[in-house]
């Protein structure tokens, strides 16, 4: 706990004095840590195994997950300001603000209490039965968070279906055997196009006229090198852009947009 | 004016999906599940982990896709408490880990499985890749407890999980692009087995994988959760879900063939076509 506090107000303490800085260091140094720490990992791994710098993976790894938690704080307190700013200028979205609230804290308090509070806030549930702050939780996640998080996700099978209707037309060779494949796909994806050939056997070479084996040599030769193709390019792309962040060439990383 | 009269409407498009959703919800139909190849290889990866080695459930995936990655974490998880393997839960997803806890929760009564003794949540993971790496090597230094905040020690079951060593499969069910990862860890530096459950939408991204040997089987979408669910002969929620969405795919293929039906009675007409 002492750790915890002391790392806390050292970083609340580092923070401050990086604000009070000139931008101009600020840049610098933010640019100077970023080329450090990005360089531990390609040195890491490209030296033999158990060199200098293995001692530190741990610390390292420990670091990052640090990090992530900071995040969550930052995105954390991002959220406060915008919605708080919302309800004290009483904007036309007042009433959206004023439920993130709610359910930020009925959320958060019920998630909480659910590990920790059950000791000391009520009594010990008997076998089969739920207390208070774990029924809260349930319904509040279970209830409510992923009925509404399915839903969301589930609104795209009525736009799919719109813009298929509207955007999916054979115009060229192309297009068309693009909808072929679809079709072959789509049925395969569901019971009902591997039911159609289910009265061929499953040896022999008439095994490759099932409708699931036609789809799976169609994913296995055709999409895969297509896929292999498309995520070399990402890879390499990906390359380019951390090492742009790496050396501090992506201006909006170190000084804002 | 004439084309607006001409095109149809969209709410009909959406009523039509709503029927073609809900309606198989009411009337009973019975479908048939045929599984492919991935999810044999799947089943058979669960079936061959060896005795006294646990399978890793890495549960990368959120409310928003649990549609699809909770089915397919459900049947992967009933058929590891049918061979009796422990169970070790992890997630680079906050949620992810709380929605398989619930499962296994569920599943446990039914085969007598009980926390601690035969499944374990480590709980959110965060950190990436090197976090990973790091509980590669050593469980119990990387999460000294469990999302409880019980230490690993109180739990039966983790004496003997202690590193990458002690995992027979790591199973991940994810929405999102993770897989290297798990590859460029567990796969590559400790030598495990993956096999995967991905959202329907990021599918054909893993087939390199697979043909690679890197993902040892691969359950895609809801439909690789009712293949695996056929191979387990239950009929649970993937089963279930699969009927409303065989409708939904052919209401639309029905959709793309009234378009191109439409689009050809434009063009014979001689009117531009939008």
């Amino acid at each position: 706990m002492i750790f915890v506090i002391g790392a806390l107000t050292a970083g609340i303490i580092v923070l401050i004095l990086l604000q009070t800085l000139a931008p101009v260091y600020r840049r610098r140094l933010t640019a100077l840590v970023t080329f450090i720490v990005g360089l531990y990992w390609p040195l890491e791994f490209f030296y033999p195994e158990h060199n200098f710098l293995t001692p530190w993976r741990d610390s390292v790894a420990e670091l990052g997950r640090i990090l992530v938690a900071f995040t969550f704080g930052l995105g954390g307190v991002n959220l406060f300001l915008i919605h708080g700013r919302h309800i004290i200028r009483r904007t036309p979205n007042l009433l959206f603000s004023i439920v993130f609230f709610l359910g930020f804290f009925a959320m958060a308090t019920a998630g909480m209490m659910k590990d920790f509070g059950q000791n000391w806030l009520e009594a010990r549930p008997g076998p089969g039965q739920q207390g208070f702050w774990e029924a809260s939780f349930n319904i509040l996640f279970k209830g409510a968070l992923l009925p509404l998080a399915s839903t969301v996700f589930s609104l795209l099978a009525f736009f799919i279906a719109s813009a298929a209707f509207r955007a999916f037309r054979a115009r060229t060779l192309e297009a068309g055997l693009l909808m072929a494949t679809s079709f072959l796909v789509m049925m395969a994806n569901v019971p009902a196009g591997p039911w159609l050939t289910s009265f061929l056997p499953d040896e022999g070479i008439l095994r490759w006229g099932r409708w699931e084996n036609i789809v799976h040599w169609l994913m296995t030769q055709i999409n895969t090198p297509a896929m292999r193709a498309i995520l070399f390019g990402v890879w390499v792309g990906t390359i380019g852009a951390a090492l742009r962040i790496w050396l501090s060439l992506e201006r909006a990383f170190v000084s804002g947009p | 004016m004439e084309e607006r009269r001409e095109m149809w409407p969209r709410w009909g498009i959406y009523l039509l999906v709503a029927l073609a959703i809900t309606l198989p919800m009411v009337v009973p139909v019975k479908l048939r599940m045929i599984p492919t190849p991935p999810v044999k290889r799947f089943y058979e990866m669960v079936e061959t982990i060896p005795k006294g080695k646990v399978l890793l459930i890495a549960a990368d995936f959120d409310t928003g896709t649990e549609g699809e990655n909770g089915p397919q974490a459900e049947a992967v998880i009933e058929h590891a408490m049918r061979r009796r393997i422990p169970i070790l839960i992890i997630g680079s997803d906050l949620q992810g880990p709380e929605l398989v806890q619930s499962y296994a929760e569920a599943l446990a009564k039914k085969y007598d499985y009980r926390y601690g003794r035969d499944f374990v949540n480590l709980g959110f993971l965060p950190g990436g890749q090197p976090v990973l790496e790091r509980l590669g090597r050593s469980i119990w230094q990387t999460k000294p407890t469990d999302f409880r905040g019980t230490p690993l020690a109180e739990l039966p079951m983790m004496k003997t999980v202690t590193s990458a060593q002690d995992i027979g499969l790591v199973a991940e069910f994810t929405g999102a692009g993770l897989l290297p990862w798990y590859i460029q860890t567990f796969w590559a530096q400790f030598r495990v087995p993956i096999a995967q459950g991905c959202t329907g939408i990021i599918g054909p991204e893993q087939f390199p994988y697979l043909d690679s040997g890197q993902l040892s089987g691969l359950l895609t979408g809801l439909t690789g959760a009712a293949q695996y669910e056929s191979l387990l002969k239950t009929e649970k929620r993937a089963y279930r879900r699969m009927i409303p969405q065989t409708f939904a795919h052919l209401t639309v293929i029905a959709l793309i063939v009234a378009g191109n039906i439409l689009l050809l009675m434009r063009m014979r007409r001689g009117r531009r076509v939008p």
